[in-house]
C-alpha cells in the first residue's frame, strides 16, 4: 500500500495495434476553457477574445483558439489511460487545422498507429500515430501526427 | 473615438518579409502554469503532476508539458503584437521536442518567416514561419513550423 504502489494502466509498445483507430471520448468546449486558456497561453487574440471584431471576420463569431482545440485532444487521450505510465515523452506533433471550433462544439479523437520501431536505448520503443480530431457533426475540425515514446516492459513504467 | 478606432498593430501579409529574424519576449514556466495546465486539459499523466513518480523518470524530476512549451509559445508570439488583427487562422503547426523545459526555466522564441504565397482569394496569403524556442540558457527546447493565413489589410472592426 503506498503511492508507489499504483498500478498503471497504460498500454505498452507491444499492446498497441498497427492500423486500429481507437477512439476516445468527447468534451464539449465551452466559454469557460476559451478564457482560461487565453489566461494560461497569455494569447489573447481578437478572433478569440473580442466578439465585435469577430463578426467581420470569415467566422462571423469568436472562433475557439487552435491551441486550446489541440490540448483539449491531449488531455481526451490521457483521460482513455491507454498511456498512463507507458507513456515516457512526446517527440514531435503535427496538426492540421481544417475548419474552425465554436463554443459549444463536442470534439472527440481517433488515435490509429501507423508505425512503430524500437529505440536504441532498451525499453522503449517509438509510435506514430495518426490523430483525427471530429466535432459533434463528425466533421473533421483537425488531421495530424504524433510521435511518442512508450515503454515495452511494465519494468520501465516506473 | 470609441471601440471602433482602435488600430490594430498586426503586420499584414505584405510586411512580412522572408528571412529577418524576430525575438520575442520571455516566460517564466511555473509550477502553477503546469497545474493550470492539467485542468484545463484534462492532462494528469504522472510525468507532470506526480512528484514521486516523476523523481523516477528519465528525467529525474517532473517537467513542464511539451504542449504547455507550445501554448505558451503561441502567446509570445501573439504579445509581440505583430499579428493582431491581422492573422485570420492558424492552419498548420508542427513542433519537436529537443529538451525537456523544467519548472522555473524561461523561455523564449525567435522566429523567421520562411515561404509566402497568396491565396486563391484576394487579399490574404499564407506565411509559414520557423520558430526556435530557447531556454534561459539558450539552449534549443522545441522547433515549430507555424502556417498562418494573414490578411492583406489592416485589421478593423
Amino acid at each position: 500500500m503506498g503511492v508507489l504502489h499504483y498500478d498503471f494502466k497504460g498500454m505498452l509498445y507491444d499492446e498497441w495495434e498497427l492500423n486500429r483507430a481507437y477512439t476516445t471520448g468527447a468534451r464539449t468546449i465551452c466559454e469557460a476553457d476559451v478564457a482560461r486558456y487565453c489566461s494560461l497561453s497569455g494569447d489573447y487574440s481578437p478572433l478569440y477574445t473580442n466578439a465585435l471584431y469577430a463578426e467581420n471576420t470569415v467566422y462571423g463569431r469568436p472562433i475557439v483558439p487552435g491551441g486550446l482545440t489541440f490540448i483539449i485532444a491531449n488531455g481526451l487521450d490521457c483521460q482513455t489511460l491507454w498511456v498512463d505510465g507507458s507513456y515516457i515523452g512526446l517527440l514531435d506533433q503535427q496538426m492540421r487545422f481544417l475548419r474552425p471550433v465554436y463554443v459549444g462544439d463536442t470534439i472527440c479523437l481517433t488515435m490509429t498507429p501507423t508505425a512503430k520501431r524500437l529505440s536504441k536505448k532498451p525499453g522503449r520503443g517509438i509510435i506514430t500515430y495518426r490523430i483525427c480530431v471530429f466535432n459533434q457533426r463528425d466533421e473533421m475540425v483537425m488531421d495530424g501526427t504524433w510521435v511518442i515514446l512508450m515503454a515495452t516492459d511494465r519494468d520501465h513504467m516506473e | 473615438m470609441g471601440i471602433r478606432d482602435y488600430e490594430f498593430r498586426g503586420r499584414t501579409y505584405d510586411q512580412w518579409e522572408l528571412g529577418e529574424e524576430y525575438i520575442t519576449g520571455a516566460r517564466t514556466i511555473t509550477e502553477a502554469d503546469i497545474v493550470n495546465f492539467a485542468g484545463l486539459s484534462g492532462d494528469w499523466s504522472a510525468t507532470h503532476t506526480n512528484d514521486v513518480y516523476g523523481k523516477g523518470t528519465i528525467y529525474g524530476s517532473r517537467i513542464a508539458y511539451g504542449n504547455v512549451t507550445f501554448i505558451v509559445s503561441t502567446g509570445l508570439l501573439t504579445q509581440t503584437l505583430m499579428f493582431e488583427g491581422t492573422t485570420v487562422a492558424l492552419l498548420d503547426m508542427q513542433i519537436s521536442y529537443q529538451e525537456p523545459v523544467r519548472f522555473e526555466d524561461t523561455i523564449y522564441c525567435k522566429f523567421i518567416p520562411v515561404e509566402k504565397r497568396p491565396t486563391k482569394t484576394p487579399g490574404r496569403g499564407l506565411v509559414t514561419f520557423h520558430v526556435f524556442v530557447y531556454n534561459q540558457n539558450d539552449e534549443q527546447v522545441a522547433e515549430e513550423r507555424l502556417v498562418f493565413l494573414i490578411s492583406s489589410e489592416k485589421g478593423h472592426m
